[in-house]
């Protein structure tokens, strides 16, 4: 991890034990969900299992730095109902949710999109750059000046609504041990982070869907065909000031990307059959965006197999997603509803929108 | 909301010649670009070079001002609280109600670069010139000169502006100034 969430460093108050810990604890995070066996930790690779143990130890800790009491000081269930220590586990849910979202978001779609937070009660704003340069005329010989050229920024803004979930289990549950509170705020720790990731993919989307399918202006185009994907790839790193373009896609989006010749693909060899796609055609690099679940709706998809998207990652990101201040972490006691229920909120404010000054290219298959 | 007119001068004669310019105040926004002649001069004191504006009539039309000052856009809330938020985007701009703004005096020869914005209409073929009208505050397209300042079509063009993912050209027309009386 290179950066850290403002609200993470004001959480830590720069206290860099605290920071590295707290980074540590997003990397075996971001390993579990990742299946990893094995992690990086501070002192080289080391076991899962050893993760998970250091990772307890440091929550533990922290616990105890924020609330002032030591856990070998109390029985656990005492310990655990104290207001303080409550407040502080679930701040540090909080604080580490807040590393956790942004992280895995950079890694998977970090291609399409750019991270920004601000601090409550902002709003983000972004200056936009023409990509025009003037034009040039020929003038004659005797005149000090000659039309006045100019152009302009432009200027857009995001503000962010919060998003909020809350969990609950009937008290009897947690003492019964048939559920605990803490895996369903995983659970909803998840959701935000999966919310987030629908959010920009149909911002993308959308966007990119929009594009000019006629004229000079053309970047959309219906059906793969060599030369139309490569000269939208030109066009795309050309108009964005240089910058290699390169063609994204699900696995079976990139599947279709074939040299027109048949006679060229005994030279695919079994990096297509091994990859399932190209990573480089003519040249240009072929990046896998990994479909994941729509859970809005069962067993469907949320990428589309039929687009290939064309952007230049050099470039300004298309998509912005903006964090307000931290995740609030709200947790409710035992005794607080009449009904006996345990109740936990997790509220996260953020805005997705497609400022850019880049340009991108859509490609239906 | 809709967007504001967007000018620039190419070459004008104000440029140069520091009369053709003079400090304006009204109690309504005002474009750029938009026409209106000169009023009386300001009786409020601290204001001795400032003038009021007047809608261009029929006997004004060769003695019109253009709006044009630099693009710092205000935004006001609705108590009526004002605030430089750093806008850049100049189609938000217009010259703020009760605030001095400056305004130049077109000349025969003189250059503009302006967006649709500024016309009282679209632009339909035939539409050879763009002329100041009565009781007209942006000019009026038209198939040839008026009885006053009229502006000559030169070109169909474009300013840039940052605009995000797409088109960042807006169309715009750039005319010279034919005729004044």
């Amino acid at each position: 991890m290179n950066k850290m969430p403002i609200s993470v460093m004001n959480f830590t108050a720069g206290n860099e034990i605290r920071e590295k810990a707290y980074a540590q604890m997003a990397a075996y995070v971001a390993a579990y969900n990742e299946g990893k066996k094995n992690v990086m930790g501070e002192d080289g690779e080391v076991s899962f299992s050893k993760a998970n143990e250091t990772v307890l130890k440091f929550y533990k800790s922290e616990i105890e730095f924020m609330s002032g009491k030591k856990m070998s000081d109390y029985p656990l269930d005492v310990y655990c109902n104290f207001a303080d220590v409550k407040q502080a586990a679930f701040a540090i849910i909080g604080m580490i949710t807040d590393l956790i979202i942004p992280d895995a978001l950079i890694k998977d779609i970090g291609m399409i999109s750019a991270i920004k937070n601000i601090g409550f009660g902002d709003s983000f704003k972004i200056d936009i750059q023409p990509r025009d340069l003037f034009i040039v005329s020929k003038g004659s010989r005797g005149k000090r000046s000659y039309d006045a050229k100019r152009q302009f920024k432009g200027t857009y803004t995001l503000i962010p609504e919060p998003r909020n979930i809350t969990v609950a289990i009937p008290l009897y549950s947690i003492l019964s041990g048939d559920y605990s509170i803490a895996e369903f705020v995983m659970k909803a720790v998840q959701s935000i982070e999966v919310n987030v990731r629908y959010d920009i993919y149909d911002a993308f989307d959308t966007a990119m869907a929009a594009l000019a399918t006629t004229g000079d202006a053309l970047l959309k185009i219906v059906g793969f065909s060599q030369d139309t994907a490569l000269g939208l790839q030109q066009k795309v790193s050309a108009w964005n000031g240089n910058k290699e373009a390169v063609f994204l896609g699900t696995k079976i989006a990139l599947g279709k990307i074939l040299p027109a010749s048949t006679n060229f693909r005994f030279d695919l060899g079994s990096e297509y059959v091994k990859v399932g796609h190209l990573r480089d055609y003519f040249g240009v690099s072929c990046i896998e965006l990994q479909n994941v679940a729509d859970y809005r709706t069962e067993f469907k998809m949320k990428l589309k197999d039929t687009v290939l998207y064309v952007v230049s990652p050099a470039a300004d990101k298309i998509v912005k997603v903006v964090f307000e201040g931290s995740t609030l972490a709200n947790a409710g006691g035992n005794y607080d509803n009449a009904n006996l229920q345990v109740e936990t909120t997790l509220s996260k404010s953020y805005a997705v929108g497609v400022l850019t000054g880049a340009i991108g290219g859509y490609i239906t298959l | 909301m809709a967007n504001k007119t967007v000018m620039i001068p190419l070459e004008v004669s104000a440029a140069d010649i520091r009369t053709r310019l003079a400090s304006f105040k009204t109690s309504a926004d005002v474009e750029q670009g938009q026409l209106f002649s000169r009023g009386a001069l300001s009786t409020t004191a601290g204001e001795s070079e400032v003038y009021a504006i007047a809608t261009p009539a029929t006997a004004t039309l060769s003695v019109l001002y253009m709006a044009y000052s630099p693009e710092s856009v205000i935004v006001e809330a609705a108590n009526g609280n004002q605030y430089k938020v750093g806008d850049m985007d100049p189609r938000s701009f217009t010259n703020v109600a009760d605030l001095v703004f400056t305004g130049f005096k077109p000349a025969v020869d003189d250059k503009i670069l302006i967006t649709a914005d500024g016309f009282t209409g679209a632009w339909v073929s035939g539409n050879t010139h763009a002329v100041a009208a009565d009781g007209q505050s942006k000019l009026v397209w038209a198939s040839g000169v008026a009885g006053g300042l009229s502006f000559e079509l030169e070109a169909t063009s474009y300013i840039s502006i940052g605009l995000s993912f797409g088109s960042q050209r807006v169309t715009a027309y750039q005319l010279r100034c034919v005729k004044l009386v």
